[in-house]
C-alpha cells in the first residue's frame, strides 16, 4: 500500500476519534522510524519529538515485559496513551473525563479497520490498473470494454453537512459542495487520469442523491474535519440540514456515459 | 527463594536514590502502609512482583530476583517517560501508568513521594488492585 492511501486511511481514522471523543486534544500516529504519519491541527511538533524520543528510551527498556504493547500516563488532569497498531503507534492526548474504555475499543477497531479498507482500495486499485487501456492522447475515448468500476469497491465516505458560510457564500454558486482536500486527492489517487468534474451527494437516512460540482474547502479550520459544505438551495433539496450525514461519490465520466 | 517469599532488597544499583538524605514524614509514612499492603495484595492477586521506592528505601519482591535489576530498570523509565511526556502536556505530576507488554502488564503508581510498581501478568484486574490500595486508607 502506497504511503498516501495509508496516510489518508489513518488521517480519516483520527478524525472519526476526534469527533466521537471530543476529550481528546491531540491525536497523532507515528511509523516505526518514530515520525510522523498524521497529526491534528492541535499537536505540536515539540510534543511529537518528546513522544518519539521517550519511545524509543522505554522500547529498549521494555524487552522483559515483551516490548509495548500499549502505554497509559495519567496526570492531574489529563492522561496520555500510546497504544501499537502493527509497526505504528497511534498517540492520544485527553482529558482524564474521557471514557478511556471508549477511546481504547474506537482506536482498536477505528485503526485497523481503516488500514486495512486502505490496503483494499489500494489492491483494488491495482487490480483495476491491470485492465484499464491507458488514453494515449487527452482527446482520446476509452475503449468500449467496460471496466471494473472501482466504486463498487471503494468505500464511501461519509461526511457531516456544514453551511456555507465566510467567502464562500459569496463566491460559490448554490450547487457546488465544498469538500475535503484529502477526499479530492483520494479520487485522483483511485481513479488516476479519469474526468471527475462533478459529485452526488446522498443522503445517509432517505437515500436521495444530488449531482453537483464540487471545490476543495477553502477554510483551513474546516479541511480535515469530515465536514462537508453544502449550499443552503442544495440542503432544501435533499431535505437534509447542517449536521446531516451524507455519503460523496465522484462522477465518473466514461466515454460520454455517467459512472457514478 | 521460594516463589512469594517477601525479600526486601536494597536495590542501590537499581534505583536512583535522591540526594537528600531523609525522607518526610508523610512519605515514609506511606512507605510503611503500601508495604503492608502490598504483602496482601501480592498472595491474592498473582502479581509477578513489585517494587517499592522513596527518597530512602526502596523495597522489591519478584518471582524471579534474577529479573530484578531489569524490571527495576524498566520501571525506573516507565516512571520518567510518563513524568516527560506528562511535563509536554502542561501536567505538574504523574498519577498513574500502566504499561502493557506482549508478557505482563505493569502498574505504576506516584503516592506521597512513593514509586509504585506492580508487575502481573495480563488477566489480573488493575481496578481491583486500586480498589485494595485505596482500602489501606493511605
Amino acid at each position: 500500500m502506497d504511503t498516501e492511501t495509508s496516510t489518508l486511511a489513518f488521517r480519516t481514522a483520527i478524525n472519526e476519534i476526534k469527533h466521537t471523543c471530543p476529550g481528546i486534544s491531540s491525536i497523532f500516529i507515528l511509523n516505526e522510524n518514530k515520525q510522523v504519519i498524521t497529526q491534528d491541527q492541535n499537536t505540536t511538533q515539540e510534543f511529537i519529538d518528546c513522544t518519539a524520543d521517550s519511545l524509543t528510551a522505554l522500547m529498549n527498556a521494555s524487552s522483559i515485559a515483551g516490548g509495548i504493547e500499549s502505554l497509559t500516563c495519567s496526570g492531574t488532569s489529563q492522561k496520555i496513551n500510546l497504544t501499537r497498531y502493527e509497526n505504528n503507534y497511534f498517540v492520544t492526548v485527553a482529558s482524564n473525563e474521557t471514557d478511556e474504555k471508549a477511546l481504547s475499543t474506537l482506536a482498536r477497531v477505528m485503526v485497523p479497520s481503516m488500514l486495512k479498507l486502505a490496503q483494499e482500495v489500494a489492491t483494488s486499485r491495482k487490480d483495476t490498473i491491470v485492465v484499464t487501456p491507458k488514453p494515449k492522447a487527452p482527446t482520446h475515448v476509452p475503449a468500449p470494454t467496460r471496466i471494473k468500476s472501482p466504486t463498487a469497491e471503494v468505500p464511501v465516505p461519509e461526511f457531516v453537512v456544514e453551511n456555507v458560510s465566510g467567502i464562500s457564500i459569496i463566491s460559490s454558486s448554490a450547487d457546488t459542495i465544498y469538500v475535503d482536500r484529502a477526499l479530492i486527492g483520494q479520487w485522483k489517487e483511485i481513479y488516476g487520469d479519469r474526468l471527475i468534474e462533478d459529485a452526488t451527494v446522498e443522503d445517509v437516512t432517505t437515500g436521495k442523491r444530488l449531482r453537483c460540482k464540487f471545490q476543495p474547502i477553502k477554510n483551513e479550520k474546516l479541511d480535515g474535519q469530515n465536514v462537508v459544505l453544502v449550499p443552503n438551495r442544495m440542503q432544501k433539496k435533499l431535505e437534509i440540514k447542517k449536521g446531516a450525514t451524507v455519503r460523496i461519490r465522484p462522477v465518473i465520466e466514461h466515454g460520454g456515459k455517467n459512472d457514478e | 527463594m521460594s516463589k512469594h517469599a517477601t525479600s526486601t532488597t536494597e536495590l542501590k544499583s537499581a534505583f536512583t536514590m535522591q540526594p537528600s538524605g531523609l525522607a518526610n514524614a508523610e512519605e515514609t509514612r506511606v512507605f510503611k502502609k503500601l508495604k503492608l499492603r502490598l504483602s496482601d495484595i501480592r498472595k491474592n492477586n498473582k502479581l509477578m512482583g513489585f517494587t517499592l521506592k522513596n527518597s530512602t528505601q526502596a523495597l522489591a519482591d519478584v518471582d524471579k530476583p534474577e529479573e530484578l535489576t531489569e524490571l527495576a530498570l524498566l520501571s525506573n523509565q516507565i516512571f520518567c517517560t510518563s513524568a516527560k511526556l506528562l511535563n509536554a502536556c502542561n501536567q505538574a505530576a504523574m498519577k498513574s501508568a500502566i504499561l502493557e507488554g506482549s508478557k505482563m502488564r505493569i502498574l505504576c503508581l506516584s503516592v506521597s513521594g512513593n514509586q509504585l510498581t506492580m508487575f502481573m501478568e495480563k488477566t489480573v484486574n488493575t481496578d481491583r488492585i486500586l480498589e485494595k490500595l485505596v482500602e489501606a486508607d493511605i
